[in-house]
């Protein structure tokens, strides 16, 4: 089962800050990682993760590095700055404020 | 399916894509990173049991529509406007062709009629020199450096030692840190700080001018070609030795002179005028006795533009800020005092934003001047800075405006190019 792409559009940026405050990663990395740690519910265009990801770094929210990968692939790392740190933090209080009024609302019935 | 032909599908994907991207600085790095991307995917499918066959046009497909992801990097990597710098910019300017008004209007200085049309001349001259520095590449500074250097090492040489003196000051003395800044950001930028020899170009690139600013009566030379060398060293992150050697510089720079108001009694007729003006008040004392009389008079909305002010001297210049304060009151002085310094803050941020060291260092010397140059202003005529005639920044009369307006629209073409620039870092 997949979600609605207009609900997911809302929560990418959020997803991809929460997977850099664990560690730097590179793109495909966190694709890999998100479709994973949902159950596969989750999928997205894969390309239209950098676009995105170059305007956290234009914002500076994110730093960007080359790093080798296994072999002589080439691989574009990201990790969060100092600001990306506390952007992430509004971000996440804002997503659980968003989450538990929907959750109110549509499960109002049964709380 | 053969390798050569995996690699001209990637290759056709990759061309869709930067095909929408106008900028084609960044087109190399994002082709390497997207085409990493569709290795991996394709490894992934062909481990996950995928005939290999099928992994690249799965990996295709998962990236999603080429002009889309095209369309949507080429929004990433457009020009930048800083909008704050800008504003800020014509609010100054506009207040400096009122001030020019207000003082004709008013008929309180020397310099006849035809301030606001001289200004509105220099100010069209300068929009368009700042234009053109804001559309040009700034990278060119690199290569330019030296050269400048030199030329605005030999002008204040020649300033100093043949230039035309006016109150015991070489014209445009003033103007070579400025005009050093740029040089000092493409050379400290460009160099490798970890090279033996390096200290040996930053010593002479340091302490050539010195020798000169401390010739001339006018510590704000000095201070300022200091203060903006600091700044641009400080964004490059040479080493601590190299900040150690600048902040030697600047203590023995401050050292030389005390040393000389000791020593010169013209000098230490004036350091004891700044402390009290009212020492030698139809001297050196004048200007800021007048200008403070002028302020004080103002009151909390001001006199209006067409009320005689007490004769201040250097009126549209160096004392165009209590000018202001008198047509415009105190409250608008204050306002004016909250704008340069939103200003200096915008500038800042373009230097903490922009990417690479080049446009980092560029952008903070320019801060570090207009800082200074715009503080020391304002500070002459509350006690906080030697009255030695420093001009307000867009504000003031003079042709030197065409530079600050050209320097300032150098800093917009920073932050402009600031997602346009290749050059991610390698770890």
């Amino acid at each position: 089962m997949s979600v609605n792409k207009e609900l997911l559009k809302g929560s990418t940026v959020i997803l991809i800050l929460t997977l850099l405050d664990r560690r730097p990663m590179y793109g495909y990395e966190m694709i890999a990682a998100i479709e994973q740690e949902s159950g596969g519910v989750f999928s997205f265009k894969e390309g239209t993760l950098y676009p995105i990801l170059h305007d956290l770094e234009s914002d500076g929210h994110v730093e960007a590095y080359w790093s080798e990968g296994e072999g002589s692939r080439k691989r574009k790392y990201y990790r969060l700055t100092e600001i990306g740190r506390k952007y992430t933090q509004a971000r996440r209080s804002e997503w659980d404020l968003f989450r538990t009024a929907v959750d109110r609302v549509i499960g109002g019935s049964q709380a | 399916m053969s390798q050569q032909q995996d690699h001209s599908q990637v290759d056709a994907y990759l061309d869709a894509v930067c095909g929408k991207i106008a900028c084609r600085e960044v087109h190399p790095e994002i082709r390497r990173e997207l085409e990493s991307h569709i290795l991996d995917r394709v490894d992934a499918e062909v481990a996950q049991g995928c005939p290999r066959n099928d992994a690249l046009a799965r990996a295709l497909a998962h990236m999603g529509e080429a002009a889309e992801v095209g369309r949507r990097l080429h929004a990433s990597h457009r020009p930048r406007t800083e909008w704050g710098l800008l504003a800020a910019t014509a609010l100054l300017v506009l207040l400096g062709l009122w001030a020019m008004y207000a003082v004709e209007a008013s008929g309180s200085t020397d310099q006849g009629s035809g301030l606001l049309v001289k200004k509105l001349l220099y100010t069209a001259a300068g929009l368009s020199l700042g234009g053109l520095l804001y559309l040009a590449d700034y990278r060119y500074l690199r290569q330019i450096a030296w050269p400048l250097y030199g030329l605005t090492f030999a002008a204040t040489a020649y300033l100093t030692l043949f230039g035309n003196v006016v109150n015991g000051l070489p014209r445009y003395i003033d103007l070579t840190p400025l005009l050093f800044t740029p040089a000092l950001a493409g050379l400290f930028a460009s160099w490798n700080w970890k090279h033996r020899w390096t200290w040996v170009k930053f010593l002479v690139v340091l302490g050539a001018p010195l020798p000169f600013y401390i010739m001339v009566p006018y510590p704000f030379a000095a201070a300022e070609f200091l203060a903006c060398l600091t700044a641009v060293l400080i964004t490059v992150r040479p080493g601590r030795w190299y900040l150690g050697g600048a902040a030697l510089a600047i203590m023995s720079m401050g050292g030389a002179t005390i040393a000389l108001l000791l020593k010169v009694p013209s000098r230490w007729e004036r350091f004891l005028t700044w402390l009290d003006p009212a020492r030698d008040p139809q001297g050196a004392g004048y200007q800021v006795i007048q200008a403070q009389k002028a302020m004080s008079e103002a009151g909390l909305w001001g006199e209006g533009p067409t009320a005689p002010l007490p004769l201040v001297p250097e009126v549209h210049s160096s004392s165009v800020f209590p000018s202001l304060v008198h047509s415009l009151g105190w409250v608008a002085g204050a306002a004016i005092c909250l704008l340069v310094l939103f200003f200096l803050f915008r500038l800042v941020t373009v230097a903490r934003r922009s990417r690479g060291r080049l446009g980092q260092a560029l952008a903070a010397g320019i801060a570090a001047s207009f800082a200074l140059r715009s503080l020391w202003h304002i500070g002459m005529f509350v006690g906080l800075a030697p009255a030695v005639g420093v001009d307000l920044p867009f504000i003031s009369h003079g042709g030197r405006q065409m530079l600050y307006l050209a320097v300032a629209g150098l800093a917009l073409g920073v932050f402009r190019r600031k997602d346009m620039v290749a050059g991610t870092n390698q770890a």
